[in-house]
């Protein structure tokens, strides 16, 4: 027994060796390329963390990055703009991603897009997930994104620190798309949605949520940030862009209440093109399409020239 | 304890070094002891069912050993009564209850028996069968009635298989638990090749079809003929991946341990027609059906209505025995419908002419799976409404595109589905060549392992959740 034991051993580091050597040279090559992805949403998150030095950011979920023309707003502000809106996230995101810019510098103005969803209790922990898939290619070069994670899901860190490969789980194929060239590119971070998919019971969904639970740890992580931003004099701006229909928007009491306490408040557009025939400027239910973010963006224009 | 959790990795290591370093006699304590843990993670509370099948069907093995004649047949019938009445209450109490209120309700009368509010032990069915199995085979006088309680428990509760099978033969595996198992390197190795198997079906192909498949299965209102036509293909893949992995896994650990469990798949989408599929798919059931419900009933020496009556019946059983819906129903009945035509199909002769050539076999082989296919709708809808919406969009090829979802996850799909098809290809016809596992070449055999290895860790889905047939 002894002899085949130790031959199991032998050929088992063997094998833990061969892996490391690959593990460490295809999670280099894939890494680099991860970084010079200049499309894509991780191009974005990317971007925000290592890059990013405008004069005005916008943050946000799917709804920033389709509804804030940045270069249209950097032109007539005259100020460099970009948009760090991604889809699929919520205010966890933003969190890490205005605290880790403000870690770097100061920018003039801040535009944070808040949505329906964005303080909603994380029942089924797919938020934690989310958040620790986005940011998990980061650790290894960004000591506060890594901190961030350790915080919720510290197993994700150790795991992403025996393999470098495991941080890109599931990126290759957007990294080749990326590199090919193939989807959308972006205008200073905005993606233009384009015509409509609207159909016919759209405008009858309203989308009340009567049991909503609001995550009081983010409330807290929105309270701090907003002290953060006011104490290095940052024009902020929180905003609720259009809907298709009008709803209750669920966490705009509790955002107004934190902002009262530095003198600010939401500014709501949510009904702003609530009205009968707004079916052309809306792409979906929740988008605006490329009609509807020009329209939009001016009267953020207006807003921040107040 | 799921397969596919770091959990289950340490268990079964610190359950190796324990097994491998300590004397024979007590090793059947020791898995014993594993299988309960094992077991108890799911939840704990369960154990008593198990533990109650346990007991009553070791002494029905006894007692129907001991005497003979009816009481022997008495033994039995109280054995099976017992067995199947756990999964009665377990399983179909709810679903019986509430077709008996639908029913009285169409006739003016109000059903005032409450449902039972529990869980489904998890794999009841399986471990059910298997008991089941030992006093049937005890009975027919094909094994002894085992004396050792520990060894006939170990026998229901051995954990590689306990919860999703292999459903084994008592013939097969007690005496087994006698032999005693030295570490042999090139067991384990094979072992660890077939978990590996296992491992990239489940992480790589299953749970990334998972992601397709339920997006268009959870919503089928919302998507075109085309996506649910792809989606249903992904499912039928999806699920051959996620079962046949465990009992890969399943398989896999045993043989490290030093067992030797059955083939639960040979390839099934390979078949070029039904009876050849149901003898690649899900074989432990297939062949437990066989042996306790269809040779009884006749089988195939009877009259052709007699014969196509009791396959018809053995499927719609095994389709219940799946699920207490009748979309599981539909789908075991479909499998009888399609095996009756197999039936008409042989007396014509029509078989022998589809396996002339290569371009017949090749369209068999494409019919079949297209049938499969269809009642895989069945199996995976959540509901008789859900099922018949899906088939009227197909029917009606409801227009809309192909939905996509995220694209890259889309295409991981699509080039796991050719992969696994590739590899069963080899497999199927060129089982001696292409070997990378067993290649003479040490280079080919690491390259082989890494690479897998690296393919779960970069394509793998590792929020996958559960194993679909625990569920049954």
């Amino acid at each position: 027994m002894k002899n085949q034991l130790y031959t199991l051993i032998k050929k088992f580091v063997l094998l833990l060796l061969i892996l490391f050597v690959l593990d460490y040279v295809f999670g280099t090559l894939i890494e680099r390329a991860f970084y010079k992805e200049k499309q894509g949403d991780s191009s974005t998150t990317t971007y925000a963390l290592s890059k990013a030095n405008e004069n005005l950011l916008i943050f946000g979920t799917s709804r920033a990055s389709h509804h804030y023309i940045s270069s249209v707003i950097g032109d007539s502000l005259q100020v460099s703009a970009y948009n760090l809106g991604r889809d699929g996230i919520k205010f966890d995101y933003n969190y890490a991603l205005i605290t880790s810019v403000l870690k770097r510098y100061s920018p003039k103005y801040i535009i944070l897009d808040i949505n329906q969803n964005d303080f909603t209790y994380d029942t089924l922990g797919t938020q934690k997930e989310i958040f620790t898939s986005t940011f998990l290619p980061y650790t290894r070069r960004n000591s506060y994104i890594k901190q961030l994670i350790y915080q919720i899901n510290p197993r994700e860190i150790y795991k992403s620190e025996v393999s470098k490969l495991y941080a890109f789980n599931s990126l290759p194929g957007s990294i080749l798309q990326h590199a090919l060239g193939v989807g959308q590119k972006n205008d200073h971070g905005y993606e233009a949605l384009f015509g409509s998919k609207l159909t016919a019971t759209d405008k009858t969904i309203v989308g009340n949520s009567t049991n909503y639970k609001e995550d009081t740890t983010l409330v807290r992580k929105f309270d701090e940030m907003i002290a953060t931003i006011e104490k290095r004099k940052i024009k902020l701006l929180v905003v609720v862009s259009p809907t298709l229909n009008k709803f209750k928007n669920n966490p705009l009491p509790t955002v107004n209440k934190t902002l009262s306490k530095y003198g600010l408040k939401t500014i709501d557009f949510s009904d702003a093109f609530a009205a009968e025939d707004n079916s052309k400027l809306f792409h979906d239910r929740t988008h605006l399409n490329n009609n509807g973010s020009k329209l939009y963006t001016q009267l953020i224009i207006q807003a921040i020239k107040k | 304890m799921l397969f596919n959790s770091l959990h289950f990795v340490a268990f079964f290591i610190i359950v190796c070094s324990i097994y491998f370093t300590m004397g024979h006699k007590y090793r059947w304590l020791l898995l014993l002891l594993s299988s309960c843990y094992f077991y108890m993670v799911f939840l704990p509370i369960y154990i008593l069912i198990l533990g109650f099948t346990i007991v009553i069907d070791y002494y029905a093995g006894l007692l129907i050993e001991k005497n003979v004649g009816k009481k022997r047949k008495l033994f039995l019938i109280m054995s099976l009564v017992a067995n199947i009445g756990i999964l009665a209450v377990f399983k179909y109490y709810n679903f019986l209850n509430d077709n008996l209120s639908l029913l009285l309700n169409s006739i003016g009368y109000n059903n005032h028996v409450p449902n039972l509010s529990i869980l489904l032990p998890v794999g009841l069915s399986f471990h059910t069968f298997q008991a089941m199995s030992y006093t049937i085979e005890v009975y027919r006088g094909n094994q002894k009635a085992e004396r050792h309680f520990g060894i006939y428990a170990l026998y229901v509760m051995f954990f590689p298989q306990l919860v999703a099978g292999p459903i084994e033969r008592p013939q097969n595996v007690i005496h087994q638990f006698y032999e005693k198992h030295n570490f042999d390197y090139n067991r384990i190795v094979e072992g660890l090749k077939i978990v590996l198997v296992g491992f990239v079906k489940k992480l790589v192909i299953a749970d990334r079809l998972a992601i397709y498949v339920n997006a268009v299965y959870d919503h089928p209102d919302k998507h075109s003929a085309v996506s649910i036509l792809v989606a249903t293909v992904m499912f039928a893949f999806q699920i051959y991946c996620d079962f046949s992995a465990y009992s890969e896994i399943a398989i896999g650990t045993a043989k490290i341990l030093g067992f030797d469990l059955m083939t639960n798949f040979r390839r099934p989408y390979f078949s070029k027609n039904i009876q050849e599929f149901w003898g690649r798919w899900h074989i432990s059931l297939s062949t437990w059906f066989r042996d306790y419900l269809y040779i009884p009933l006749g089988g195939s020496r009877v009259a052709v209505p007699r014969w196509c009556f009791n396959v018809f019946v053995v499927f719609m059983i095994s389709g219940l025995w799946h699920g207490a819906s009748w979309t599981f129903i539909i789908w075991g009945a479909l499998h009888g419908v399609y095996s009756i035509f197999g039936i008409i199909f042989k007396k014509l002769k029509v078989d022998v002419f589809l396996r002339k050539t290569y371009v017949t076999r090749v369209l068999s082989n494409l019919f079949i799976f297209g049938i499969v296919c269809f009642a895989w709708i069945f199996f995976r809808a959540r509901n008789v409404h859900e099922a018949l919406l899906i088939c009227k969009n197909l029917y009606t090829l409801k227009g809309g595109g192909l939905f996509l979802g995220v694209p890259a996850s889309f295409f991981y799909s699509l080039a796991a589905i050719f992969g696994l098809l590739f590899f069963e290809y080899i497999q199927e016809y060129y089982p001696q060549k292409f070997n990378v596992f067993s290649n003479k070449s040490a280079v080919i055999r690491y390259t082989g392992y890494s690479l897998s290895i690296i393919i779960i860790i970069l394509f793998g889905v590792f929020n996958g959740g559960q194993f679909i047939y625990f569920q049954f």
